[in-house]
Formats: C-alpha cells, sequence, structure tokens
C-alpha cells in the first residue's frame, strides 16, 4: 500500500521510541528556555513600566542623571541577556537539526584571540590575565565561531575564576593549535566533569554565579564540527583549565 | 497588622533588585532576600510583632523551589508564619490543582507593575495608618 510506504522510516532511520526522546527533549528544551527568557523580561518590563508610571506622575525631575544612567543601564543589561540567550537557542536548534553552517576560510588566529582578549580587558577592567601568544598562528574554518568559542571559555574562567589571576595561552605543536585558559576559582567535581558539556547543565547554583548553562554545549559542538575538542583538568575549589585542541587542516 | 515591610525572596539579582526598586518607589519598605532557605531561616528567627505583610516568592530557585517554601510555611508553623500573606511569582500558568493553597495570590512572568503595586497595597498598611499613631 502507498500509505505504508511513504511512511515507513528509512532502514537506517530513527525508531518510534528515539523518535520520541527527541520530542520529549525539545518540549523539554523550549519549557526552559521560556522560563529563562522569562526571567530578564520581567526585569525589563518592569523597569520600563517603573520609568513610565515616573515620567507620568512627573517625578522625572526628581530623577537624578545617575538614577537615570543607571535604569537605562541595567534595562540594556536585561536586553542584553535576552538577546544572548536568544542566539544561544537559534544555535541550539541550529545544531540539533544539522543546519549549522560554518564558513572555510583561512584567518589568523592568534589576532582571533587577541581580539577576544582585548574585549574581556574592557569588560573586566579589573580582572588579572597573564597572556602568552604564539604569533601568527593561521588556521582554516569559521572565524566568528571559533572568536565564540574562545569567548564563551575565557567568560567561564572570569565568571567561575572567583577574581583571582586568569592565565592564557595560545601555543602550536607542529599541525596541532592548542588555546588555554586557566582560572583558580570554584572548580569542578569528577562527576559534573562530563555533564557540563551537555545543555541546561550547571554545576553552581545561579544564586552564587548567574548562567543558563549552555556555552559549553555550544562551544563544543563549534570545535567537534572544526575536528577538534575541548578538554578540561580541573580540582574542586582549586580551579579548573579548559583547552581547545584544534588540528591545523581538520576544517568543517 | 504585620509590619510594613515586604520581603522579596528570588534567586535572580536583576528581578529582586527591580521589584524593590518598584515598591521602594511607592514609599513601600522591602527586604530582598535570595532564596528559600535564606528567607525559612531569616523568617524563624523574628517574633510575630516583626512579621512582614507580604512575602513575594519566586517559584524557580535552587535548593528549595517556591512552592516548597510555602508548603513548609504553612505545615510546620500553620499558626504563626504560615498565616502570612504571599504571593507567587512564576513562569507558567498554573494548572488548577496545582497550588491547591488557600490565601496565595499568583503573578505570572512577565509581570505587570500595576498588578505587582496593586497586590503589594492590598497588605501594606497605608501610610495614613501607619503615621497616625505619631
Ligand atoms: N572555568 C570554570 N570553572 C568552574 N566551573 C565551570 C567553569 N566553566 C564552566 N563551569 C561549569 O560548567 C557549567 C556549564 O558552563 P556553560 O558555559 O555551558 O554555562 P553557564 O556558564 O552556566 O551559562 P552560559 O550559557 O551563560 O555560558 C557552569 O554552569 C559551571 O557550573
Ligand atoms: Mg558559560
Amino acid at each position: 500500500m502507498n500509505f505504508i510506504k511513504q511512511s515507513a522510516l528509512p532502514k537506517e532511520g530513527l525508531s518510534i521510541e528515539s523518535l520520541m526522546e527527541l520530542l520529549f527533549y525539545r518540549e523539554e528544551f523550549l519549557t526552559i528556555a521560556s522560563h529563562e527568557l522569562k526571567t530578564p523580561l520581567t526585569a525589563l518590563k518592569l523597569h520600563a513600566q517603573v520609568f513610565k508610571r515616573n515620567s507620568i506622575k512627573n517625578t522625572v525631575t526628581h530623577y537624578e542623571k545617575k538614577q537615570v544612567d543607571a535604569l537605562v543601564e541595567q534595562m540594556e543589561s536585561q536586553a542584553n541577556r535576552m538577546g544572548k540567550l536568544v542566539d544561544a537557542m537559534i544555535d541550539i536548534s541550529r545544531i540539533r537539526s544539522n543546519q549549522m553552517h560554518y564558513l572555510k576560510e583561512p584567518f589568523n588566529l592568534s589576532e582571533t584571540v587577541n581580539s577576544v582578549l582585548k574585549h574581556q580587558f574592557i569588560e573586566h577592567p579589573l580582572q588579572q590575565f597573564s597572556v602568552k601568544l604564539k604569533e601568527n598562528i593561521t588556521f582554516i574554518g569559521d572565524k566568528k565561531r571559533i572568536e565564540q568559542v574562545f569567548s564563551n571559555v575565557l567568560d567561564n574562567a572570569v565568571k567561575y575564576g572567583k577574581k583571582l589571576p586568569i592565565e592564557v595561552k595560545l601555543t602550536q605543536r607542529k599541525e596541532t593549535i592548542f588555546f588555554s585558559v586557566t582560572d583558580l576559582g570554584y572548580g569542578i567535581s569528577e562527576k559534573d566533569k562530563k555533564r557540563i558539556f551537555n545543555y541546561f547543565q550547571r554545576a553552581i547554583p545561579a544564586s552564587e554565579v548567574s548562567g543558563i548553562g549552555l556555552g559549553l554545549f555550544i562551544a563544543q559542538e563549534i570545535v567537534q564540527a572544526h575536528g577538534g575538542e575541548i578538554l578540561v583538568k580541573s580540582d574542586i575549589a582549586k580551579g579548573s583549565t579548559f583547552k581547545v585542541v584544534l588540528k591545523k587542516g581538520n576544517a568543517p | 497588622m504585620n509590619k510594613p515591610i515586604c520581603i522579596i525572596d528570588d534567586d535572580d539579582e536583576d528581578v529582586r533588585s527591580v521589584m524593590c526598586y518598584a515598591l521602594e518607589f511607592e514609599d513601600i519598605k522591602t527586604l530582598p532576600l535570595e532564596n528559600g532557605i535564606v528567607a525559612l531561616e531569616y523568617l524563624s528567627k523574628l517574633s510575630p510583632k516583626d512579621y512582614p505583610c507580604l512575602i513575594v516568592v519566586d517559584y524557580t530557585m535552587p535548593g528549595m523551589s517556591g512552592i516548597d517554601f510555602i508548603k513548609t510555611l504553612r505545615n510546620e508553623f500553620p499558626e504563626s508564619l504560615g498565616k502570612i500573606p504571599i504571593a507567587l511569582v512564576t513562569a507558567r500558568i498554573p494548572d488548577k490543582n496545582e497550588y491547591d493553597l488557600e490565601n496565595l495570590k499568583i503573578l505570572i512572568k512577565p509581570i505587570d507593575l500595576s498588578d505587582f503595586l496593586n497586590l503589594a497595597r492590598e497588605y501594606y498598611p497605608s501610610p495614613l495608618n501607619t503615621h497616625s499613631s505619631f
């Protein structure tokens, strides 16, 4: 019968069970993601409404410039938080549906690390970094995506590094490139080391350090698509080293 | 009459601070706390005359969810702390029988400022009352 033929899945296709599992994960993902979105949305909306209310009551003249600046800054940061989350959700849905497309262009990886670092210095003026960079390492791949990986790993080192100095190294041995970031912060227990690479998996409560738990999942996907891997070495309460290993000539 | 202060119990710093900010603008005093466990600990040390007039609590918090916090208060201290009015903040429209709890207000994210202020005013003693004793 035609109908059966059409609906039958290819031999190597997914079973009903694994399809159900995929559906379940999608549901779960959407539930968590919308929860995560509604929190900064609440903060942003309340901020805007407080502002509006006071403007209507004509108490705006009582605002000091400093207060207005602080308010607007907070609104901006909530909007940014939502923007980041939406970006991450789009990335994840691309990853899950195999729609992540990577450029394959030669670029100067040392410069990429430099520009990511420059950004970090501006964002976190009080954070100490010690940097050892090999100049002029070239790599073929998606520059923007690799940049994203480095930023994610650095963001984490700053977030979970307890404000202690961070060591950043970019080295090359033969055809292998190593980007490593070492912090002296929280560290990661043995049982969490694998888990944190899954989406929405976090090992530190949001009341201590906020985050959504998508950064490493996406970073790992990008690195693997470039034929590389991310390695973790860590001792709980002592610190962590995340090492991105890329092989020249293994472009996506 | 409980003390004119609202407890804002939310693990998200941004939400917690803007809620306090919004209320302070209306001359409503607030006390921010960052999770259910901290709030329980704080409340259990209070003498009844210092009980807050309202607790606003987030549903999703690490360690102890908002709903577990409410159940603990009401089951373990039914005659004292359990009587403090509570508003639960949640991202999801709750099922009818999910919170089978009396005297529970629900605020759904993203919260509307006027709903939030109206709710606080409902429980917060009006300035006239608090100042008339002077
Ligand atoms: N340098 C680090 N030191 C200690 N723990 C870390 C470090 N980097 C990551 N982790 C742990 O791994 C978890 C997952 O990290 P990931 O970057 O995926 O998410 P996040 O930082 O929580 O949120 P975001 O998606 O905003 O980056 C973190 O929540 C944290 O528990
Ligand atoms: Mg992160």
